[in-house]
């Protein structure tokens, strides 16, 4: 990471969110840490239940953060989005402007008893200094943006009147109303069909080109990513076991857990008689592995070390970190 | 159909599934979704048939039709048992039931396919009680076996749905679907409710099964690496109609449909090296209770001329007579499409 400073936006540091309920308590994120930089593409891959979601929605400080910094980096000057109270103003004028989200399913994020339109012009109406006429124009303007045909028409449309592929560019057109600095797609086409898929992927590049926004794309699908990131995130059960750039990731996985999740993908064009699984499944969230979480389903588990510690971080270059004993991190 | 090949198992002969649509107090019938029209494909013994193609393209009413779940509007099915031919869709209702333990199905959701307060033995054994072949302790015994054969413990029977993952819930829900030793099963979508490392698991125990039980799947997917993953042959739909059908290695190397080259070219890659290659395919897909005039996909497609706009173009074969390629294209000869290497 040469220029320090000068390209990150937001700063992660050993962020941790847990839920306390009545079985006992779910670290869903457990002690991450990530830099995101300007107008790039961070991904973050994972299965169910391995904290993509809550990390993300833990930055908009949506969960609770039990412990951990947030540090948005702004002018030269920093800010802990973690130690402001998650009603504040200050976090109110952050969330929606300089960082905004979309969801992974549209047809439930919309409001089905307000037109689409009403719902656009309420975040530009609360983040902007402009009159309800002139936030009907941005609107439309930003509808016109995301391709969507008659715009105008279309603000007076209800969720339901609209198909998915369109629902999900009209909350992206949300999203990006205030120019962002930072977009947070939570699973943005896993809904959707995968000729729409692609053509809301191309959307979101195309606008991160126009708007320089960083976007931060959570999901399952290691196709998307790979089309998408700029440098990748792997989770398991709380914690990122992987951290490179894409290239790095997919051609020199260094995590058995990444390597494993690459071989059980089907991959189009090439015919393998069978696929490599993965042994075992993703434990109980209330019963987990001493040591590394991954060891009881590892193909290089050591005994007697993976079970006993977990491991810390090790650099594999500047940009390329892993959590595996394989590499050290004793 | 007195002549089908002796190796095919099941022959689908011009499908229909017609959906009035109804207004008003009286229901009066205002249009049809032809949800499945005029669906021609045929299965052989042993093999897996991929059907794939977008929500709302007919995939899962087809299956449902050709096991008369729902009753199809028009068309034959055939299906060879023992040597002789029976055709399905014209069943009576007794017979049908009786005829039902040859073709199965595997549901996608997981979840909401078991009944919550069934135990697992219930479940499985559900089928066998049904038609009388097994009872108390025979019955658990075959339950036992299915549990095995799947990857399941034994022991286990006697707990609820709620206390299995995704991945487990699947393997009970395909113990069922095998309970009554079918001949066809049909899968549909059974691992898009999967994590991926339970889904290559989930694969590989369907593979498995075909070998050991001699098996013939219909498997119904909308993901692309999956299809081509287990499929020898594959069908491609689009609103209702069947666009493409040949071997999987020449449908994806060689695709003639202009739909399933963008199908193609749509899908993510796990691979970084085609990032930025992607052609993409504009507008949504047709309505089926709406469908465009002459070709459905030729409002999207980019190769579409006049005759596209006004006649649906007839099934040809582009392949040859022992390795058919079949094709709704007017110009599946003349446009050279990319597939995947």
């Amino acid at each position: 990471m040469t220029n320090q400073g000068e390209n990150i936006f937001l700063e992660v540091k050993n962020l941790k969110t847990h839920f306390h309920l009545d079985e006992g308590t779910v670290k869903a994120v457990d002690g991450v840490s990530f830099k995101m930089k300007k107008g790039k593409t961070f991904g973050v891959v994972g299965e169910s239940g391995c904290g993509k979601s809550v990390t993300a929605r833990s930055i908009l400080r949506l969960e609770e953060v039990t412990d951990g910094e947030i540090i948005l980096h702004r002018n030269g000057e920093t800010l802990d989005l973690a130690k402001m109270p998650a009603t504040s103003e200050e976090l109110r004028k952050i969330r929606g402007k300089e960082i905004s989200m979309i969801f992974q399913e549209p047809m439930t994020a919309f409001s089905p008893v307000h037109t689409i339109g009403s719902q656009i012009e309420e975040a530009i109406l609360l983040h902007q200094d402009v009159d309800q006429e002139e936030a009907r124009k941005i609107a439309a303007e930003g509808l016109r943006r995301v391709g969507i045909p008659k715009p105008e028409e279309r603000l007076d449309s209800y969720s339901f009147e609209l198909s998915g592929g369109m629902l999900q560019r009209a909350m992206i057109s949300m999203a990006i109303s205030c120019n962002p600095n930072l977009l947070i797609a939570d699973e943005p086409t896993t809904a959707l069909d995968v000729t729409i898929q692609a053509q809301i992927l191309d959307l979101l590049l195309q606008l991160q080109e126009e708007l320089g926004m960083a976007i931060m794309l959570i999901t399952h699908d290691m196709g998307v990513v790979a089309e998408m990131a700029d440098e990748v995130a792997v989770m398991y059960l709380g914690k990122i076991v992987e951290l490179a750039p894409v290239e790095k990731l997919f051609y020199d996985p260094k995590h058995p857990y990444t390597r494993a999740l690459l071989k059980s993908i089907p991959k189009v064009g090439v015919k393998a008689n069978r696929l490599e699984s993965i042994e075992g499944m993703v434990p109980d969230p209330y019963n987990l592995p001493k040591g590394c979480k991954f060891h009881p389903r590892c193909p290089s588990y050591i005994e007697g070390v993976c079970d006993a510690a977990e491991p810390s971080e090790v650099e594999i270059d500047s940009e390329h970190r892993v959590s595996c004993f394989l590499y050290g991190g004793r | 159909m007195d002549k089908m090949d002796r190796d095919i198992l099941l022959q689908v002969n011009g499908l229909k599934k017609h959906f009035p649509i109804q207004k008003g107090f009286f229901k009066r019938t205002v249009g049809w979704v032809k949800a499945v029209d005029d669906v021609n494909f045929f299965i052989k013994k042993g093999e897996t048939l991929g059907l794939v193609g977008e929500s709302g393209s007919g995939k899962t009413t087809t299956g449902r039709s050709i096991i008369r779940a729902i009753e199809p509007t028009d068309g034959e099915v055939y299906f060879r048992l023992n040597g002789e031919v029976v055709e399905v869709s014209s069943l009576e209702k007794n017979e049908l039931k009786e005829f039902r333990k040859h073709m199965q199905i595997i549901f996608q959701d997981p979840y909401s396919s078991l009944n919550p307060r069934m135990t697992v033995k219930e479940i499985i054994g559900e089928p066998l009680l049904v038609n009388n072949i097994a009872k108390g302790s025979e019955l658990e015994d075959r339950v036992a076996e299915l549990m095995e054969a799947v990857g399941l413990r034994p022991e286990y029977m006697i707990r609820y749905p709620h206390a299995f993952s995704g991945g487990q819930r699947q393997r009970i829900g395909i113990a069922r679907s095998l309970a009554l030793n079918p001949e066809l099963v049909i899968c549909d979508e059974p691992v898009s409710a999967l994590d991926v490392s339970i889904q290559a698991q989930t694969l590989n125990l369907l593979e498995d099964l075909q070998e050991d039980l001699d098996l013939t799947y219909l498997f119904i997917s909308h993901d692309l690496g999956v299809i081509e993953h287990i499929s020898d042959r594959v069908a491609v739909m689009y609103t209702g109609r069947l666009v493409e059908h040949a071997k999987t290695e020449e449908l994806f190397k060689n695709p003639k449909h202009p739909y399933t080259e963008a199908l193609l070219a749509s899908m993510p890659k796990p691979d970084p090296k085609y990032r930025g290659a992607k052609k993409i395919v504009f507008g949504e897909v047709a309505d089926p209770a709406n469908p465009p005039s002459g070709c459905y996909f030729h409002p999207r497609c980019p190769y579409a001329q006049d005759i596209c706009k006004q006649e649906y173009p007839e099934l040809k074969n582009v392949g040859t007579e022992e390795e058919p390629h079949f094709v709704t294209c007017h110009f599946a000869e003349k446009l050279s499409l990319a597939g995947v290497e």
